[in-house]
C-alpha cells in the first residue's frame, strides 16, 4: 500500500498458482473416487479455478504497472524511449493477430457450415488473440507514449 | 515565412514591458518557468505586420514547479472551536525514491511455503490415500485377512435385519444378497457407516465388522469381493458376449444414448474412457448418476458384455 | 469532423476538463477494475444469449426427445458457432465479478478506504455486492437442468424461510411455488432486465462517487505532492491500463471458458423426478456449510405465530449480521478529516487480523459444506471454524506485531 511496487503482485501470482494447484489435486482425488470425468469441474474446483484466474490478473496486471508506469510517479513529462526493436515486435505482433484473426474466422464458418469445433481449442484461440492484442498496446505504451504526470488539485471540477 | 512580419513581441501577463522582442525568424522564445511564481499565467504574442496592423495570440497556461504546502487538520468550510491543531505538509517533486522491494530470497522462500503446504495437504492427509488406494490393483493380500463370515451373520442379525430381512431378501430396505454394492467394499463401508436416504449411519461399526458383513452377505449367493476383483482382468470379449451386450443394450441404454452409443440425451459411449474402468461403469449403471436413472438389475456379466459391444463400435 | 462536434458541443473545453483528469496509480485499485470489466463482459456475453434463450419450460420436441423449451435453447446455443464458448465465458465471468468484488471488498477493509468521506461509496459497494449475487443465482436457474432446478429450489426455500414475509417474497421471485410455469419467465425478467439495470444505476453511482472523491492513493504521494492528486491522465494514460487489463481479462477468461465449460448442461440433463442432491455455486457454499452444522430442527417462536428456523437462522440471519456490521463499520471511525491516504495494514494489527479473521472463517464455512465426504461431525467443525479464526487473529496480530513492531499511538487511534 506505500508504493506501486511489485510485491502484491508476486504474491498474486502465488496465489494464482497455489489456488490451480488445489483445484488440479482436488480434481485428481474426485476423479479418482467418484468416477467423475476430469473434464466435469465440481463446484469447489469451479470456485478454486475462479479465484485462481482472479488472482492470476491481478498479479499478471499489477507487474505490468508496475513495468510500464514506475513504482513511484514524479510529476512532469518524461519522453519514451522510442525503441526499434519494439517497433519490430509490434510489427510482428501484429502478422500474428492477423494470421490468428483468420484462424477465428475460418473456425465460426466451420462450426456454422460444418460441424462443432473443440471448444478448448475455440476458447484459446480467442485468448491468444486477445492476448496479443494486450501484448502489442503494452509495449506500444513503454515505447511510444509519453510518461506524463500530474499533480492535480483534489478539488477538480471532475465531475461537479 | 512570412515577409510582412515586422516583429514579435511576447508578454508575460499583464506587463506592459516585453519578455521578448523577435525580428528575425527562427522565432524561438525561452521562458525560464523557476523565474515566476507558481500558478495560472497568461503568454500573450502580438505580431507587428509591416504597415502596422497587429495580430494577438493568448495562451492561458499554469506554472506548477514547486509542490504548494498543504493543510491537514482542517478541511474547507470546516467549522471549529477552542484550539486547533493542523500540519503544514510540503511536498517535494523531487524526493528520492524508496528502498525496499520483495527480495528474491523471501520470494523463493514464500513459493515453496505456500505450494509446500498445499502438496503436504494433499500428500499426508486422507485424500491421497483413497487416491492412491482406489487405483491400486487389487490383491488377496490387500483384502481384509479373516474376513469372519459368522461373525458377520451375528452382527447382520443384530444390526441390519429388521430393515434388510433376515435373510437380506429385503423388506423396508433393499436386498442385500446378491447386491452389487456387496462387492464394492468402499461404497458398501461408506453407505453403512455414513448412511443414505432413510438408512441411519452405523459408525459404531469398525472395518472388520464391515468385512465380516460382507463375507456375510457374499456368503448368500450374490456377487462376491473375488467377482468384482477378477472384473479388471476380464478376458477378450467373444463373439457371443457382444450380442448379448448388444440385445441388452437396445434394451435398457440405446433410448438415452443412442443405437451405437453414438450418445443423445445422454453422453456419447462409444469411445467413452469409462469403458476401460468396469468398476465404474458398473457402478455408474447400477446407481445411476446426474439425470441417469440407476439400473441395479444389470448384472456384472451382463454389463461386461455391454461394455463388450460398446467397444467395438 | 472534431471541428464539427467541437463547434456544436465545445469538446476543447470537456476535454480539457475529464481527459486530463488525473488518476492515481497502484495494482491495488485493479481488483475493482476487474469487477468492472466482469460485469461490461456480462453485459455482451448476455446480449448474445438473450438473442437465443427462450425464457419457459414447456415441453418441446427435439430430436425425438421431449425437453423443456428453456434447456433446449440452451442446448442450441451451445451448438451455435462459438455459442457453448461464449455461455462459459458469461458463467466464468459471474464467478470472477462475485470473486472481485470480494477481494475488493477486502482491499478497501485493509487499506481502511471506507472511512470518511468514502463511507457512501462503502454502503454502494455492499449493495453492489449483495445485487451480484443476487444477479448469478437467478442466473444460475435459466438454463433448467437438473443441477440448476434443484439449486434454485434450495433459494425458493432460504426465501420461504424468512418469518411473516418468506413465502410472500419468493413468490413474487419466482412467480408462485417454485417450479411453476410462471417461474422461468419472472426470474428471466430479473435476471437479464431489472437486476442488471439495477446493478448499472449503482456501479454508476459507486463510480461517479469515486470520480468525486478520488482514490486513497498510495502513501508515498505524501511525501510528494501532499493533498493533491498525483497521477497520470485519463486520456491517454489511463485508458492504455485499463484496455490492457481488459483485453488481459478476457484472454484469461476465454481460456478458462473454452478449457472447462462452466455448467455443462448436456452432462446434466433435463430436470427429473428424482434430481441429484447438489450445493449450491461456491459462493453460497459457506452458507450451506453453516446450514449443515447448526441443529436442523431449531424453531423460534416470534411473535404472531411466524417461527425463525435452522433455514432462515443460517443462511439469512448470520450473513445479515455479518451485512450488518459492515454497515456499522465505517461509524467506527471517529476522523474529522478527509482520508486521503490509503493505511498501511501493518500499521492497523487489530483490524487487518480481524480481516484475516474473517476469511478464516469464510473458507472454513465453505469446507463445512462438506461436512459428508469429510467424515467430521458437526461439534467438530465447530471447533475447527472457531479455532481457525480465532488462531488466525492472534497469529496474524502478532505477526504484525513482531516484524513491523507497534503501530505509533495517533494510527490506533484510527484505527
Amino acid at each position: 500500500m506505500y508504493k506501486n511496487d511489485s510485491v502484491l503482485p508476486f504474491f498474486g501470482l502465488l496465489l494464482a498458482v497455489a489456488f490451480w494447484m488445489m483445484a488440479y489435486y482436488d480434481g485428481l482425488h474426485l476423479a479418482a473416487l467418484a468416477g467423475h470425468p476430469l473434464e466435469e469441474l465440481s463446484g469447489g474446483q469451479f470456485g478454486l479455478i475462479t479465484f485462481g484466474a482472479l488472482f492470476f490478473i491481478y498479479g499478471v496486471m499489477g507487474y505490468v504497472s508496475y513495468w510500464l508506469e514506475g513504482d513511484e510517479l514524479r510529476p512532469g513529462r518524461h519522453e519514451s524511449p522510442n525503441s526499434f526493436w519494439a517497433g519490430v515486435t509490434i510489427a510482428t505482433l501484429v502478422i500474428i493477430l492477423v494470421a490468428l484473426s483468420g484462424l477465428l474466422v475460418q473456425t465460426v464458418i466451420y462450426w456454422a457450415n460444418t460441424g462443432p469445433v473443440s471448444y478448448g481449442f475455440a476458447g484459446r484461440l480467442t485468448g491468444y488473440i486477445l492476448l496479443d492484442m494486450a501484448a502489442i498496446l503494452m509495449i506500444y505504451k513503454k515505447y511510444f507514449v509519453a510518461e506524463v504526470v500530474i499533480a492535480e488539485d483534489e478539488h477538480s471540477e471532475v465531475p461537479w | 515565412m512570412n515577409q510582412n512580419i515586422e516583429r514579435i513581441e511576447v508578454f508575460l501577463d499583464e506587463s506592459k514591458e516585453p519578455l521578448q522582442v523577435l525580428t528575425n525568424p527562427p522565432f524561438k522564445v525561452k521562458l525560464d518557468t523557476l523565474n515566476i511564481p507558481d500558478g495560472p499565467h497568461t503568454l500573450r504574442v502580438v505580431t507587428v505586420f509591416k504597415g502596422g496592423k497587429m495580430e494577438e495570440n493568448v495562451v492561458d497556461f499554469e506554472v506548477d514547479n514547486l509542490p504548494s504546502p498543504f493543510i491537514d487538520g482542517i478541511d474547507d468550510g470546516q467549522q471549529v472551536r477552542g484550539v486547533v491543531e493542523f500540519d503544514v505538509l510540503t511536498g517535494d517533486y523531487e524526493a528520492p525514491k524508496s528502498k525496499g522491494r520483495l527480495t528474491a530470497t523471501l520470494a523463493v522462500l514464500s513459493t515453496i511455503v505456500v505450494l509446500g503446504l498445499i502438496w503436504a495437504f494433499f500428500a499426508f492427509s486422507g485424500m491421497s490415500t483413497s487416491i492412491v488406494a482406489a487405483n491400486a490393483v487389487q490383491t488377496e493380500e490387500s483384502k481384509p485377512a479373516a474376513a469372519n463370515a459368522d461373525h458377520g451373520k451375528e452382527l447382520y442379525a443384530a444390526q441390519c435385519a429388521s430393515c434388510h430381512g433376515a435373510k437380506a431378501e429385503g423388506g423396508f430396505g433393499p436386498a442385500l444378497a446378491g447386491n452389487p454394492m456387496v462387492g464394492e467394499a468402499d461404497d458398501f463401508n461408506k453407505v453403512v457407516v455414513q448412511g443414505r436416504g432413510s438408512m441411519p449411519p452405523f459408525s459404531n461399526l469398525s472395518e472388520q465388522d464391515l468385512a465380516d458383513l460382507r463375507a456375510y452377505l457374499s456368503s448368500l449367493g450374490g456377487k462376491s469381493d473375488a467377482g468384482a476383483a477378477a472384473a479388471p482382468a476380464a478376458p477378450a470379449a467373444s463373439e457371443a458376449d457382444v450380442a448379448t451386450g448388444k440385445s441388452v443394450y437396445s434394451q435398457q441404454c440405446a433410448g438415452c444414448h443412442g443405437p451405437n452409443g453414438e450418445g443423445g440425451f445422454g453422453p456419447a459411449l462409444a469411445g467413452n474412457p469409462l469403458l476401460d474402468k468396469p468398476e465404474e461403469f458398473n457402478k455408474v449403471t447400477h446407481e445411476g448418476r446426474g439425470s441417469m436413472p440407476p439400473f441395479p438389475q444389470l448384472e456384472d456379466d451382463k454389463l461386461a458384455a455391454v461394455r463388450a459391444f460398446l467397444k467395438t463400435k | 469532423m472534431y471541428r464539427w462536434f467541437d463547434e456544436r458541443l465545445n469538446l476543447t473545453r470537456f476535454n480539457k476538463k475529464f481527459l486530463n483528469k488525473a488518476f492515481a496509480v497502484h495494482h491495488s485499485y485493479f481488483i475493482g477494475e476487474i469487477a468492472l470489466f466482469a460485469f461490461v463482459t456480462l453485459v455482451i456475453t448476455g446480449i448474445f444469449l438473450t438473442f437465443n434463450y427462450e425464457p419457459s419450460i414447456r415441453m418441446v420436441k427435439v430430436a425425438g426427445k421431449s425437453l423443456p423449451a428453456a434447456y433446449a435453447s440452451v442446448l442450441y446455443i451451445d451448438s451455435l458457432p462459438f455459442g457453448a464458448v461464449l455461455r462459459s465465458v458469461h458463467h466464468w465471468s459471474a464467478s470472477i465479478m462475485i470473486a472481485a468484488a470480494f477481494i475488493h471488498l477486502l482491499r478497501i477493509l485493509i487499506s481502511g478506504a471506507y472511512k470518511r468521506p468514502r463511507e457512501i461509496n462503502w454502503f454502494v459497494g455492499l449493495l453492489l455486492l449483495l445485487l451480484t449475487i443476487l444477479t448469478a443465482f437467478t442466473g444460475y436457474s435459466l438454463p433448467f437442468d437438473a443441477f440448476s432446478a434443484t439449486a434454485t429450489g434450495i433459494g425458493y426455500g432460504i426465501g420461504t424461510s424468512i418469518p411473516y414475509i418468506g413465502e410472500w417474497v419468493s413468490q413474487v421471485i419466482f412467480g408462485g411455488e417454485f417450479p411453476t410455469v410462471h417461474s422461468i419467465p419472472r426470474v428471466y425478467s430479473l435476471h437479464v432486465l431489472w437486476f442488471p439495470l439495477l446493478l448499472m444505476a449503482t456501479l454508476g453511482l459507486h463510480m461517479l462517487v469515486m470520480v468525486k472523491q478520488k482514490h486513497t492513493q498510495p502513501t508515498y504521494a505524501k511525501k510528494v505532492a501532499p493533498g493533491r492528486i498525483l497521477g497520470v491522465p485519463l486520456m491517454p494514460q489511463q485508458a492504455y491500463m485499463s484496455t490492457i487489463l481488459f483485453l488481459l481479462y478476457l484472454a484469461v477468461v476465454f481460456f478458462i471458458g473454452g478449457t472447462w465449460i462452466a455448467h455443462p448442461i448436456q452432462v446434466y440433463g433435463p430436470p427429473t423426478a428424482s434430481t441429484p442432491l447438489v450445493k449450491p455455486d461456491w459462493y453460497l457454499i459457506w452458507v450451506y456449510g453453516i446450514l449443515q452444522i447448526i441443529p436442523g430442527d431449531l424453531k423460534i417462536p416470534l411473535p404472531f405465530g411466524a417461527v425463525m428456523n435452522s433455514e432462515f437462522i443460517g443462511s439469512v440471519l448470520i450473513p445479515g449480521i455479518l451485512g450488518l456490521v459492515a454497515i456499522l463499520l465505517p461509524f467506527l471511525d471517529t476522523r474529522r478529516t478527509k482520508m486521503r491516504y490509503m493505511e498501511l495494514p501493518t500499521r492497523h494489527p487489530v483490524r487487518t487480523a480481524v480481516t484475516f479473521a474473517l476469511l478464516a472463517f469464510l473458507v472454513t464455512t465453505t469446507l463445512a459444506g462438506w461436512k459428508g465426504e469429510l467424515g467430521l461431525s458437526a461439534g467438530q467443525l465447530w471447533a475447527i471454524i472457531i479455532g481457525s479464526s480465532l488462531l488466525t487473529y492472534l497469529v496474524v496480530y502478532y505477526a504484525i506485531i513482531l516484524i513491523w513492531g507497534r503501530p505509533p499511538k495517533e494510527d490506533l487511534d484510527a484505527a
